[in-house]
């Protein structure tokens, strides 16, 4: 277990991050010790800046009232208001939202968004609720929360167990506590809304579309093409999916799929939109796709292919699977998908890695742009949007591609020794207050 | 140590037969995710305040 400690006040203060967000720190101290970070700045960044406890009470559909515990963790603000989700589940606690609110941070920041990072949710199983208990313990949340959010100061988003609905609850709960000659003019403290209600056309596929184009940067880097290449996708949900999408469009062929359920294979290619048919009237699972094979799980990551996109969750490449990956671009669609010791034999072996913190950074990139059409009165159309997702993602691949080449250093360091620099500089132009 | 570490297999409806990790103690996000709806293996029951009290709408004469 990692241990960040930062002295306040003479008093050591000790978070405790677990699991991946043990790589998240350790990229973060290493990216420091690159960037020579200046000590004071990586004691600011070493701790969050708030942290929201709210104990609030919710009548239950049975009359009965009881008492939740929500949390906001706000990292860090140097660049802009605090941006991250907000999540409802069993395991929530402050520590886990303290953990999560730095990786925005990073994530923001490298994406050149005029955000910091954040993160909470209301520890509770939405499973034991209905519709009505949830829409009011969101309504009561928001209320309790008051001012610690808002369209200027943090931006909750979805996140698990949150959805638009959720956002739309919170949304109109916020706007109701404003003066009514400024309630249309705070839709904006919290992305992924509804379509109807100032969400964004295309968020559904932003962050799919943002591996898809990271994978595409890439290539163009290499003087190659993505057709006829190879890729093998773990997790077939929405990142997998629209990732996948677009990359058969430009020609690229799916070869392996990963999902909860098994792992299927054709070396003669997978149709990405039969697949989706296929899983939607399967419940969800590929498994059984008739016009490929079964594959064992333990060799999928062993595919013979040109690009992997783990797109389902944390600690998949480890240094048990990564001697045997064929593949020659590792694309993270997922948080963490890679340890530490699993990037090591990779970057050894000369595979590249996007780093999750820029491949998956479409997502937050959408939800800036919901955010900034609300802010402006205004209503982007789908391809408006895509063709600003490819501006602002080419940007941030280029600097971090460019960064990582000057400096002699992989994609992950770059990105995050850029994330840092740019919170440093900001800091620096500004000083600390008084 | 924190006792409650951020995890969310035990509440995934795929927990027991999922096939893409053996690590099902630190996941914090995954896109297989899926809310199991009833036997939760979790229970943390908020506390009540209030006794609910069966009481007749109007008075008995």
């Amino acid at each position: 277990m990692t241990t960040i400690t930062a002295e306040l006040n003479n008093k050591k203060k000790k978070v405790p991050v677990k699991g991946m967000m043990d790589n998240v720190m350790q990229q973060f101290h290493s990216a420091a010790d690159h960037i020579e970070l200046h000590p004071n700045i990586r004691k600011i960044l070493s701790i969050t800046n708030n942290e929201i406890i709210v104990n609030f009470p919710v009548k239950m559909d049975n009359g009965e009232v009881e008492i939740f515990t929500g949390y906001r963790v706000q990292h860090n603000n140097a660049l802009g208001p605090y941006k991250g989700g907000l999540r409802y589940h069993p395991t929530v606690d402050i520590d886990a939202a303290r953990a999560l609110a730095m990786w925005m941070t990073w994530k923001t920041s490298l994406a050149g968004l005029p955000y910091g990072g954040g993160k909470g949710g209301i520890q509770l199983d939405p499973s034991k609720y209905s519709e009505n208990e949830l829409e009011r313990i969101t309504r009561r949340f928001t209320f309790a929360l008051a001012d610690n959010i808002g369209p200027e100061h943090d931006i909750p988003a979805p996140d698990v167990n949150t959805n638009s609905q959720t956002m739309a609850w919170i949304a109109d709960t916020y706007m109701s506590t404003r003066p009514p000659a400024e309630r249309t003019a705070n839709q904006h403290v919290v992305t992924g809304k509804p379509d109807g209600s100032g969400g964004l056309e295309g968020r559904d596929r932003a962050t799919g579309y943002g591996v898809f184009l990271n994978i595409k940067f890439w290539a163009e880097k290499n003087n190659e093409t993505l057709m006829g290449k190879k890729f093998i996708v773990q997790g077939f949900g929405n990142v997998g999916y629209w990732a996948s999408h677009f990359l058969e469009k430009e020609g690229a062929k799916l070869v392996a799929v990963q999902d909860a359920f098994g792992s299927i294979r054709s070396t003669n290619g997978i149709k990405v939109e039969d697949l989706f048919n296929y899983s939607k009237a399967n419940n969800g699972s590929i498994s059984g796709f008739p016009e490929a094979f079964d594959l064992d799980n333990e060799k999928f990551f062993t595919t013979e292919c040109d690009i992997c996109i783990p797109a389902a969750l944390g600690n998949q490449i480890t240094k048990e699977n990564a001697p045997k990956i064929k593949a020659r671009l590792i694309a993270e669609g997922a948080n963490g998908p890679t340890n530490v010791d699993g990037e090591k034999v990779l970057l050894e072996k000369g595979i590249t890695i996007i780093p999750d913190i820029l491949c998956n950074s479409g997502g937050v990139v959408g939800s800036y742009f919901e955010w900034l059409q609300n802010r402006n009165g205004e209503l982007w159309q789908l391809d408006e949007v895509m063709a600003k997702l490819d501006k602002k993602l080419r940007e941030s691949f280029n600097k971090v591609y460019e960064y990582s080449q000057k400096e002699g250093m992989d994609l992950r360091t770059a990105a995050y020794c850029l994330a840092i620099k740019r919170i440093e500089k900001a800091y620096i132009q500004r000083g600390i207050f008084p | 140590m924190n006792p409650n570490p951020f995890n969310l297999c035990p509440s995934c409806l795929f927990s027991t037969t999922c096939v893409l990790t053996n690590q099902k103690h630190t996941v914090w996000s995954c896109s297989e995710y899926e809310e199991r709806k009833e036997d939760s293996s979790i229970n943390i029951k908020p506390t009540p305040i209030q006794e609910s009290k069966k009481e007749p709408e109007m008075a008995l004469v």
